[in-house]
């Protein structure tokens, strides 16, 4: 096992190293100049200034040395200076993810607490008035633009219920004048969580509903839980003890990859709700034509992305014995 | 003598066998709810082809100096605010004139929305399009030629799906803002169609290798039939039903992924109308407040196209499974 994940994390690097190649070739191409970007908007400085520190940044070396000179810099832990947020890119990336982190470990939680027992039953009475109802409702699910599913809660609630707050993270004047105490820190922020990890849950209920269905449907046709039945245990423990363990195993891999997932933020819900997560920082990131920031931020995706991959794998092969030997 | 003996027995009615098409399509027409999907997907192809052409009445009330009922096609397009026009009839609500309302600048939202239609659906076409034919061609190759050739393409493929999705669409999108307003339609089936065809590619690659090891294949071989040939006539039909399933969903998944971008600002961008982008006029709170009929409308569209796609898909991929038979 040791051995495996070793080698798989080997694999990363050479992976990691081509797709920050990519996004840096991109952002080339995006507008903006640097060197305004690294003197501020408005600053008035000469030509020949200006030339020296196009020299000083190295912008004018061919684009895969200025890529080599990023990686020496990424490398020492410099990930350059956002002049959106002015302040360092590292302190601007980890100060928001833990943002987006509460939003999406609520609405994983929520979505699993609600998806596993809807998709056992589902299973168990296949087709019938239950799960023929959450057939079309994951399919609604996945069917409508997140974002706009958040606009027409905003605007139903907007109308009707008044205390809860429709966007933000914090009432202005607390965040502004500081909270009390503890406890009117949390229920002030729980409160603006309301909608948007509704929104979430939602979206990630309609696919792992349809997930755990589907994976225990596969297990109740197998062999062994006739064998179970034939046994005479109580459906409850076929169900339960004998099913749903072994229909876990596909569920296993992609919460595995669903974790890292859960510091990217939902870029379009918190667009919506203006909630200040990762996703915020890169709209804001490309919207200000802030190189460094932005080749950051993709980057940390793609980091995301691939270990979710690794621990798909991983996790896969602790959960699965057969998976082990090999 | 015995050659007319020949001709007798192959000239002699006989069952012909049903082709797989034939009874992929009779279970497809059994299954209502796949055929409900169809047939409200045409509808709606229809609507936005049929609709802007017929509807033309007061498409551009409310202008000074333009007598209600003028038709100018061309300026349901322009911003006609930024062209310094008074606009006497902005933010109508629905009324016998202007059936859906007006929006800002005093366009008829009716119109805009169908028209708007047309370049949501043909992104998701076009983008379908593109992503199964490098899908195809990438996991054709790789699993005909394998080898060396195998290994590079689907270490590519693996890289690509690593790429962080969204993030990386925006990115290109906001590189190419030079693109003008009618075209950028184009740069978002090209970001969708460049990264979403590894998923398809693996696909394609595995039934080939499968179908490439099976005895009609080593027969194509034998009576000498070239490359193309095998790759054309004998290989692909045979994943022709994947192929088909995958570009009926990813339509749907690419009708999404416009409307988000659009949201964003950074898809297809005003005044060429798409659904995505006329969504966005929510993001002005008072548009989002006091005028629905603007941004409501679309989204029920995006939502009612992609149920029908995706029942059409699933319905088709459930008609073209051999497991299903029974």
């Amino acid at each position: 096992m040791l051995r495996f994940l070793g080698k798989r994390l080997l694999q990363l690097i050479p992976t990691l190293l081509i797709i920050s190649l990519l996004i840096f070739f991109v952002l080339d191409l995006m507008p903006g100049d640097p060197v305004q970007a690294y003197l501020g908007v408005g600053s008035e400085v000469s030509p020949e200034r200006q030339e020296q520190i196009r020299e000083e940044l190295g912008l004018n070396e061919p684009l895969f040395v200025q890529y080599i000179y990023w990686l020496g810099r990424v490398l020492t832990g410099d990930l350059g200076r956002s002049q959106t947020y002015n302040s360092e890119v590292s302190d601007v990336i980890f100060g928001f993810i833990w943002n987006s982190f509460l939003l999406n470990v609520f609405a994983l939680i929520f979505a699993l607490l609600i998806a596993i027992p809807v998709g056992i039953k589902s299973a168990v009475k296949k087709y019938g008035l239950f799960d023929n109802f959450f057939t079309v409702f994951s399919l609604a699910g996945v069917s409508m633009p997140t974002f706009f599913f958040a606009l027409i809660l905003i605007f139903v609630f907007a109308r009707n219920i008044e205390w809860i707050p429709l966007n933000g993270m914090r009432t202005s004047i607390m965040a502004v004048r500081g909270y009390d105490n503890l406890w009117q820190n949390i229920t002030d922020v729980g409160a603006h969580m309301l909608l948007p990890v509704t929104v979430l849950t939602m979206t990630s209920l309609a696919t792992l509903t349809r997930y755990t269905r589907n994976s225990v449907i596969e297990v109740i046709n197998q062999d062994y839980i006739r064998t179970a039945r034939s046994k005479g245990l109580t459906e409850k423990v076929v169900i339960y003890k004998h099913a749903f363990r072994n229909a876990l195993l596909p569920l296993i891999t992609i919460l595995g990859m669903w974790v890292p997932s859960l510091f990217g933020g939902a870029i379009l819900l918190e667009t919506v709700f203006l909630w200040p997560g990762i996703g915020r920082v890169l709209l804001s990131g490309i919207t200000g034509q802030d190189l460094s920031l932005v080749m950051a931020t993709l980057v940390f995706y793609a980091v995301l992305r691939v270990v979710g991959n690794l621990l798909a794998d991983v996790s896969y092969g602790l959960a699965d014995p057969r998976v082990r030997v090999k | 003598m015995s050659e007319v003996k020949v001709e007798e027995t192959v000239n002699a009615p006989r069952l012909k066998p049903e082709g797989p098409w034939k009874i992929a399509w009779k279970r497809f027409k059994k299954n209502k709810i796949a055929v409900v999907g169809g047939v409200s997907f045409l509808a709606i192809v229809l609507a936005v082809i049929i609709i802007p052409m017929i509807y033309t009445f007061n498409l551009w009330s409310g202008v000074e100096g333009v007598s209600t009922g003028q038709v100018i096609r061309e300026t349901i397009f322009v911003d006609l605010r930024a062209h310094g026009f008074e606009l006497a009839n902005s933010e109508a609500p629905p009324s016998r004139e202007n059936l859906l309302g007006t929006d800002r600048q005093g366009r008829d939202v009716m119109f805009r929305l169908f028209y708007g239609g047309r370049i949501s659906m043909m992104v998701g076409v076009l983008s379908a399009f593109l992503t199964v034919t490098l899908g195809t061609l990438v996991g054709g190759v790789a699993g005909y030629y394998g080898g060396k050739i195998d290994g590079f393409l689907m270490r590519f493929a693996e890289i690509v799906q690593s790429i962080p999705f969204l993030p990386m669409m925006m990115v290109i999108s906001a590189a190419m803002r030079w693109v003008p307003s009618d075209q950028t339609m184009l740069v978002v089936v090209f970001v969708v169609g460049i990264l979403s065809w590894p998923g398809l590619s693996r696909v394609v690659r595995g039934q080939i290798l499968s179908l490439r090891e099976q005895e009609f294949m080593q027969a194509t071989e034998i009576l000498g039939i070239s490359d193309t040939s095998r790759i054309v006539r004998h290989l692909l039909p045979n994943v022709l039903a994947y192929i088909i399933v995958s570009a009926t969903l990813g339509m749907g998944g690419a009708i999404l992924l416009e409307a988000g971008l659009s949201f964003l600002g950074l898809g297809v961008t005003p005044p060429m109308p798409s659904w995505g982008n006329m969504i966005q006029t929510a993001r002005n709170s008072t548009v989002f407040q006091n005028y629905p009929w603007i941004w409501v409308p679309p989204g029920m569209m995006i939502m009612l196209t992609v149920i029908s796609v995706n029942l059409l898909g699933e319905g088709l991929r459930d008609a073209f499974d051999p497991k299903e038979i029974r």
